[in-house]
């Protein structure tokens, strides 16, 4: 029993070791947002996909670039807009001639072949299109003129939108929300990081980054974090966290009862716990914790919950939700709350 | 090896073992400061109730109580081996790792990095950080309450309060011997009465008393001992009415037939039922020196007799005829002295003389009586020669009239030829001076009479008896008993009884001499019961009704009902109550005030 054990600890280690290289590695290039970073690499280890949202010009295009550059993964960007059709998200077959003379239909394979898809501002295409995604998110691979096409692991689509301009956009239906395992609100940089900023951005462009993980390493990592174990008491705490998040439920807190309409549903309790077992590999342990589980519940839900018109009208966030949601929540029953407080 | 799966659930075994002994320690004395702490309160109303001595058993209950319940509680909320995990992993900071290592199959990949991991953490932890605080705030009051406790057992223990003072005559009277109640026995064994009825009632009467005392030798409350005397006093009070009140026809056609002025006082001693009274009166007439009167007085009676007789009432028209029988007995001896009295008119003594003259004029029964005294022992002092010319002179006098002149009437004739052919003898003599003795002593009681003053006596020695407890300290239970019966008590004057406030008077017979009893009264010095009349008729006080003043009762007047015993539960109105005041003898200007006291 010690074998595997030492090679789990391995993995642990490499786990902690590729982090930090990455971290690094984007580092050099993205001035601040670190914890925009780890939430993305949560979700790349635990295989999700996230949804960026922030204003123009925080680094959201740069940001997954730099990812890409680091990973030594095949990158394709798609610039989402009104006129934006789903063949051109998945390829079409075009009729080509050979030297002979002879026609046929080829594949012409569309960005979304690549391994880590940057959809841009995608919430300005339409529903039809933007729909071309959800069997590529959600099954990795795409259909064409009938013919189903696997992508290549490891896939990974990041998507940005822009919470303002929202004149002329789609906003993204729930199903489709649902697939992104986290969604990650990009901050404005702070007074020390924008000095950064310009100075690096200002002069002479830089060069790339170093690749550091490889996909070998990417897909290791990604088979690690199913290993990372979770002890029934805080899978209860995620069911109770998600089950609570329904005003129909009678653990909901009071703002869940006034301002929401749906909460989350299983595949948001799953991603709760996937995006807490990769945060956990990445903090280099074998367990999830609780806090694990608090940790990652903001990018997990916010995107989950959907508000009711009182809630809009009041201007509740789902963040505020969410945090609600912990607040009153216990993590462990009275009856071992009170002896550990004693 | 630390970090095998047995070294961590071995570690973990006796971790959550340490654990479990803590919290029951924990619960033991949690237990023991509510215990101590209800057991407070009980000692403290133990103290405020003075029960002192009862305080240990419920101490020790309260205590063993609270234990009992905190280790039930205890192991109600005892913690699985998850739950000791977690707790574990809260105390030692070790974000689940315990928990993930105990709930991780086998067969996981991380399974045993997590309980190496564990185990290790485990074996390292200090003991003091794992086990939770053996004592809590609350143990606080464990001593607090000890300390309590020990003060109410130091305080001294509170002054009993004042026992509460018995109610008015609840104390028990014991008397081993009740004389009065002895003679009032005597006396209702003694009584006989002609009607059946009225018999039962007195016997029932006697079984009472007779029960009384055995209460009393036994001891009994003294309000209940004077509750029963009362009862049987108003009962023999009612009796000595009753002869009246059920033959009040024949009463009322008696009264009618005596409406001669001279017969005034026989009128109402009959009316008043008092039968010494009419004895004495129907003496008196009889010694009338008035022959007319006499004979109206004589025909009078023969008429009450009758009339009581012919409507129903056969006992009064017995009565009445017999007082009739006992008016010419009377008259006779009135006679006899009178001749006599004549005869010796020289050698009478003035006081003699003076009674003489108050006998045939007035009367007077006592001036008889002291007239014949006189006359007895004038004849039994006569010689040989002196009885002879007495005898000689009463012969002459019997056949040509008195010293006037005046021819004998046969009646005088009659009498001065007896008495003369008695003197002719030295044995006449002797019988002459025996009976005019028997004339100078008070007749004997009509039979009516001596029932009457049989009830009289017994009722006076209940009296008795009755105030001798009053004066042993009791509150006087209220009896209602007639005032009248109270002889001398003059509580009552003028109401037929001894009318003399506050004077002496004998509650013993006229018969057998009674013992001495000191009675209220400033200077009222002990009459001998000997001799003494039982009721000796009083004047009238002012304001009563001076005729047919019933003994003890409200003023009536023949014919009307008077002391109706009510009917119906205490407190409400009989229709015949209703406008009483109104209808009574209340004065006109109190009526309201008696009306509202006695308004429902």
């Amino acid at each position: 029993m010690a074998e595997p054990s030492n090679e789990f600890e391995e993995s642990l280690e490499r786990a902690r070791a590729t982090s930090e290289r990455l971290r690094a590695a984007v580092a050099s290039v993205l001035v601040g947002q670190r914890a925009v970073v780890d939430e993305v690499l949560w979700a790349l280890v635990g295989g999700g996909h996230v949804l960026l949202e922030g204003a123009p010009g925080l680094g959201k295009t740069l940001l997954v670039r730099t990812l890409a550059a680091c990973l030594d993964l095949h990158f394709s960007r798609i610039q989402f807009t009104p006129d934006l059709m789903p063949s051109d998200v998945t390829g079409t077959n075009v009729l080509v001639t050979d030297e002979r003379g002879a026609r046929s239909f080829a594949l012409h394979k569309g960005p979304i072949f690549g391994q880590i898809v940057l959809a841009d501002e995608i919430n300005r295409a339409t529903p039809k299109t933007q729909s071309a995604l959800l069997e590529a998110m959600q099954e990795h691979a795409v259909t064409i003129a009938g013919t189903r096409h696997a992508l290549e692991e490891p896939f990974f689509v990041l998507a940005t939108e822009n919470p303002i301009e929202m004149e002329g956009t789609y906003p993204l239906p729930e199903a489709q929300l649902d697939r992104f395992l986290l969604k990650v609100l990009i901050g404005a940089p702070t007074e020390d990081e924008m000095t950064q900023i310009l100075a690096r951005t200002t002069g002479h462009a830089q060069a790339p980054p170093e690749r550091v993980v490889d996909k070998a390493e990417l897909l290791a990592l990604q088979a690690s974090c199913r290993d990372v174990a979770a002890a029934e008491p805080i899978l209860r705490y995620a069911s109770r966290l998600v089950a609570a998040s329904d005003p129909a439920s009678g653990a909901a807190p009071k703002i869940v009862r006034s301002a929401v309409r749906y909460g989350a549903g299983v595949r948001g309790a799953q991603s709760l716990v996937l995006a807490a077992k990769a945060a956990a590999l990445l903090a280099g342990r074998a367990h999830i914790a609780f806090q694990d589980i608090a940790k990652v519940a903001l990018p997990v839900l916010r995107h989950r919950i959907i508000r009711s018109f009182e809630g809009e009208a009041d201007g509740v966030a789902t963040d505020d939700v969410v945090r609600a949601l912990l607040e009153a929540i216990p993590t462990v029953d009275d009856k071992v709350a009170k002896v550990a407080g004693s | 090896m630390k970090g095998d799966p047995e070294s961590f659930e071995a570690t973990f075994r006796r971790r959550a073992s340490a654990v479990r002994r803590r919290l029951v320690q924990r619960a033991t004395l949690t237990g023991l400061a509510l215990g101590l702490t209800a057991a407070v309160p009980g000692a403290a109303a133990a103290w405020l109730l003075r029960a002192e001595g009862r305080l240990l058993a419920p101490l020790v209950a309260a205590v063993v109580f609270g234990l009992a319940g905190a280790v039930l509680a205890h192991a109600r909320r005892a913690l699985s081996d998850v739950q000791l995990a977690l707790y574990l992993d809260r105390r030692l900071g070790s974000e689940e790792l315990i928990t993930s290592a105990l709930s991780a199959s086998p067969d996981a990949v991380s399974a045993p990095s997590l309980r190496a991991r564990a185990g290790l953490l485990l074996g390292s932890a200090p003991r003091s950080r794992a086990l939770p605080q053996l004592f809590a705030w609350h143990h606080l009051v464990a001593p607090l309450s000890g300390a309590a406790l020990v003060a109410v057992s130091w305080l001294p223990a509170r002054p009993s309060p004042p026992a509460p003072s018995a109610a008015p005559g609840a104390e028990v009277v014991v008397l081993e011997s009740a004389p009065e109640l002895e003679r009032a026995i005597e006396e209702l064994a003694g009584l006989r009465a002609t009607d059946p009825e009225k018999e039962e009632r007195l016997r029932a009467l006697e079984e009472r008393a007779r029960a009384l005392r055995e209460r009393l030798k036994q001891g009994a409350p003294r309000r209940e001992v004077q509750s029963e005397l009362a009862e049987l006093t108003d009962a023999l009070a009612a009796e000595r009415l009753g002869a009246a009140s059920e033959e009040r026809r024949g009463l009322e056609a008696a009264l009618a037939e005596l409406e001669a002025p001279e017969l005034k006082g026989a009128k109402r001693a009959l009316a008043a039922g008092d039968a010494r009274a009419l004895d004495e009166e129907t003496s008196r007439l009889a010694r009338s020196a008035d022959p007319k009167e006499r004979a109206r007085a004589k025909d009078a009676l023969d008429a009450a007799a009758r009339a009581a007789s012919e409507e129903g009432a056969a006992e009064l028209g017995r009565a009445l005829e017999e007082q009739r029988r006992r008016f010419e007995a009377a008259e006779r001896a009135a006679a006899t002295e009178r001749a006599l009295a004549e005869a010796l008119d020289g050698s009478l003594s003035p006081e003699a003389s003076r009674d003489r003259q108050r006998a045939q004029e007035a009367g007077d029964p006592a001036a008889a009586r002291r007239l014949a005294s006189a006359l007895a022992e004038a004849v039994s002092k006569l010689t040989k020669e002196q009885r002879e010319a007495l005898a000689k002179r009463l012969k002459e006098q019997a056949e040509r009239g008195g010293r006037e002149g005046e021819p004998p009437t046969d009646e005088q004739r009659a009498a001065l030829e007896e008495l003369a052919k008695s003197l002719e003898s030295e044995q006449g003599q002797k019988e002459l001076a025996e009976r005019l003795e028997q004339l100078s002593q008070l007749p004997e009681p009509s039979e009516s009479a001596a029932f009457d003053q049989g009830l009289a006596r017994a009722a006076d020695a209940l009296d008795g008896l009755k105030q001798e407890l009053g004066e042993a300290g009791g509150a006087a239970a209220p009896s209602g008993s007639p005032a009248g019966t109270k002889p001398g008590a003059g509580s009552s004057p003028g109401l037929g009884g001894s009318g003399d406030p506050g004077g002496p008077a004998a509650p013993g017979g006229d018969g057998a001499p009674g013992p001495t009893k000191k009675l209220p009264g400033p200077g009222s010095p002990p009459v001998a019961a000997s001799g003494a009349p039982l009721r000796v008729p009083g004047k009238p006080g002012p304001g009563l009704p001076g005729e047919l003043t019933r003994v003890g009762r409200t003023p009536s007047e023949p014919g009307e009902v008077a002391n109706v015993r009510g009917s119906g539960a205490l407190g409400e109105v009989a229709d015949q109550e209703i406008g009483g005041v109104s209808r009574s003898d209340v004065p006109e200007e109190y009526r309201d005030q008696v009306g509202r006291y006695f308004r429902p």
